[in-house]
């Protein structure tokens, strides 16, 4: 039975056509194009700062914080302040209910986003403090790390937390054996390889990279210079946001 | 009770004796309500609610499963509440606190014993095979009153969910028998307030949830906090929320229809 | 606008100032704002156009809880920057308020200036190395303070407090003329 059923899946892996004769993807994409994204700064009243993306089917929400003292006391560093990220999936965020609470997968890319901002926030200044920033994933399509690192990275910049940089998140990967920018979810399962990066867009250095999947060398070059090529859109789109939120143009 | 409330607490009763509320509204007066609904196309019904500052984003999640065995032709109801620490300074991370879990109770016993949704119609084999309807609350801005923001997001989300199609058998849209709607009002001294909002609620003695469904019968009610109230509030309010709530539920018959 | 990381001059002009951070003989903005320069004194900072995390300095106005009260001082946990109530607060909470802090004539016994449990204004004299408070001054001292007896809230009669249930009389040295005012509250008529 169950070995039927890995039979059938992998055959329709085999079958779906994820870009077609054109080039085009499923979603009518250029390989190296972004889905339409659009970001909001301040959403929300009780936050420090807050920010909110939607990022192709991705909806995510971004709350910060602080700094404020960290508790319990044992968790403070008396030399600087600890960023403290909560990357969650609501429950109905996918097709298949996913059971509320924190999983393996959700602690593990809190603890990689908590590092990629810790190494933007002025984190000295704030000594024995915590910046909490919560990420709330209402609706998931592939890439919600992503689409939650840029919106906390703007939640942060609304609560006006010092930092060196911004961060922006941007994937790319490999689909029908191209390398592909910002899979959405059909690309993701049964693509080839997916390649999440965020950086500091100023100086392009590199606080967050994940790969699986099967990648050449070559390959992991050309994949890593569009997703950079892609946060440098996102980049912009989130200077954007910002000025928007002060009545900008 | 937090320091601030503490502090303010004279005050926001020394207001109330003037017939005054801090925000300026009536004892009756609720907060604006803005409903939309369908907003997260992973959910088989959503709807995002605000009650003044207070959001709520609801969502409804069908799955199929066996029925429990003494209602084995009926669909099953879970409803779960999260206090994500986004929504407030005061949230903190962890499964779900005995607040979270009387605000997910007072919620689903609203929804349930008002017949919101005809469970029998969610059987798909007798015995065997039912729809179970999750409705998961997910609190994003706390600025008081999530009893009631809640209700009204588990309304309009079952309002308009639809029920996915399974095995041949055609989606349809989630069957409705009632719409309870629900009034919560704070007790400070002797004022009783409906809609409490954050600093309201953060003094209040006593809290007194009432949930009335569309021909005037009482379908749940919830008493909180450590103060009391008297058999001659219990009917004041009984009135009041009997009036009020036929109001609100025009406002969500409204803003679910656009 | 600046953006936070964007290179806003050179550290051989200009003194890095509030909203900024030097990297490499440059300085950059560090917050989302608009850059000012002060050619005077040569010192580029950024002025943030959205919130600002609380921080506190000297001259703040503050209110706090007295959670200890010792010979010579006592200890008071910070509850809010006055203005900006519902922000957190970015720093540690605990500071000390000298018993030579609570007036400007001299305190023989703290005991007569606060109970624990009681809230107060106060300015921030110093941040390092250790926050410390002062009552000195207009309109600072006790805010609320509360019956020793049944916990219930004090009222000011002429000089001393009232508790309002049980009737008994406390005095503090300096009482605020904010006294029962509430905290973070915008009221609306």
């Amino acid at each position: 039975m169950m070995d039927e059923v890995i039979k059938d899946f992998d055959r329709e892996k085999k079958e779906m056509k994820l870009i077609d004769e054109n080039g085009k993807r499923i979603d009518g994409r250029s390989a190296e194009e972004l889905r339409p994204v659009k970001m909001k700064v301040g959403v929300l009243n009780r936050a420090d700062g807050s920010a909110y993306i939607e990022w192709g089917k991705n909806k995510v929400v971004a709350a910060v914080y602080g700094p404020r003292e960290a508790q319990p006391r044992h968790i403070q560093n008396p030399l600087k302040g600890i960023v403290q990220a909560r990357y969650n999936m609501v429950s109905f965020s996918v097709t298949d209910r996913k059971r509320p609470g924190p999983d393996r997968r959700s602690i593990e890319i809190s603890k990689i986003i908590s590092e990629a901002l810790e190494a933007a926030v002025i984190t000295e200044s704030f000594p024995r403090t915590t910046i909490d920033v919560s990420m709330e994933v209402l609706q998931a399509d592939a890439g919600t790390r992503c689409a939650g690192l840029t919106a906390a990275s703007l939640a942060l910049a609304d609560a006006g937390v010092p930092m060196k940089d911004l961060v922006v998140a941007c994937a790319a990967g490999k689909v029908d054996g191209q390398v592909v920018l910002d899979l959405l979810k059909e690309e993701d399962n049964y693509g080839q390889a997916d390649l999440p990066v965020a950086i500091m867009p100023k100086s392009e250095e590199v606080v967050l990279l994940q790969m699986d999947g099967h990648l050449t060398q070559e390959e992991f070059d050309r994949a890593l210079s569009m997703a950079i090529e892609g946060c440098k859109k996102l980049y912009e789109m989130q200077k954007e946001a910002l000025k928007m939120s002060v009545g900008g143009e | 009770m937090d320091i601030m409330s503490l502090v303010n607490k004279d005050f926001i009763k020394a207001r109330l004796k003037e017939g005054k509320r801090i925000d300026g509204r009536g004892f009756d007066d609720v907060r604006d309500l803005e409903i939309t609904t369908g907003l997260i196309g992973t959910a088989e019904g959503s709807a995002l609610v605000r009650l003044g500052n207070t959001r709520i984003l609801v969502g409804v999640k069908l799955a199929v499963d066996k029925p429990f065995p003494d209602t084995p032709d009926e669909g099953i109801l879970i409803t779960n509440a999260e206090l994500r620490p986004a929504a407030s300074p005061t949230f903190e991370q962890g499964p779900p606190n005995p607040e979270a879990i009387e605000f997910a109770r007072v919620v689903d016993r609203g929804i349930r014993e008002g017949q919101t949704i005809d469970l029998k119609k969610l059987c798909i084999a007798e015995g065997e095979k039912v729809w179970v309807v999750f409705l998961d609350i997910h609190v994003l801005d706390y600025d008081g009153n999530l009893f009631d923001a809640g209700n009204y997001g588990a309304v309009s989300a079952l309002l308009t969910a639809k029920v996915p199609e399974h095995e041949g058998r055609e989606s349809f849209d989630m069957p409705v028998l009632h719409t309870p709607v629900s009034c919560t009002f704070a007790k400070i001294d002797s004022s009783l307030l409906l809609d409490p909002g954050l600093e309201e609620e953060g003094v209040a003695d006593a809290r007194l949830t009432i949930v009335f469904d569309e021909e005037k019968n009482l379908r749940a009610m919830q008493k909180g906090l450590d103060g009391s109230f008297k058999r001659d509030e219990i009917k004041e309010l009984m009135d009041r929320a009997s009036r009020k709530s036929e109001e609100i539920r025009k406002i969500i018959d409204q803003k679910v229809k656009l | 606008m600046v953006f936070p990381g964007d290179e806003i001059g050179y550290s051989e002009e200009y003194l890095c100032g509030k909203g900024c951070y030097e990297k490499d003989g440059r300085i950059k903005a560090s917050v989302f704002g608009e850059v000012s320069i002060d050619n005077n004194n040569k010192l580029l900072e950024v002025k943030p156009l959205k919130g600002e995390p609380v921080i506190l300095h000297p001259g703040d106005i503050v209110f706090g809880r007295i959670s200890d009260v010792r010979s010579n001082m006592a200890i008071v946990e910070i509850i809010a920057k006055e203005g900006e109530e519902k922000k957190s607060i970015s720093a540690l909470k605990n500071a000390t308020l000298f018993v030579s802090q609570i007036s400007d004539s001299y305190v023989k016994d703290i005991s007569d200036a606060f109970r624990i449990g009681d809230v107060i204004k106060a300015k921030v004299l110093q941040v390092k190395p250790s926050l410390q408070l002062t009552m000195k001054g207009d309109n600072l001292g006790v805010v609320k303070a509360f019956c020793r007896r049944c916990k219930s809230t004090m009222r000011v009669v002429g000089s001393r407090l009232q508790c309002f249930r049980c009737k008994t009389f406390e005095s503090r040295i300096k009482i605020s003329e904010d006294y029962c005012k509430p905290i973070g509250i915008k009221e609306v008529e």
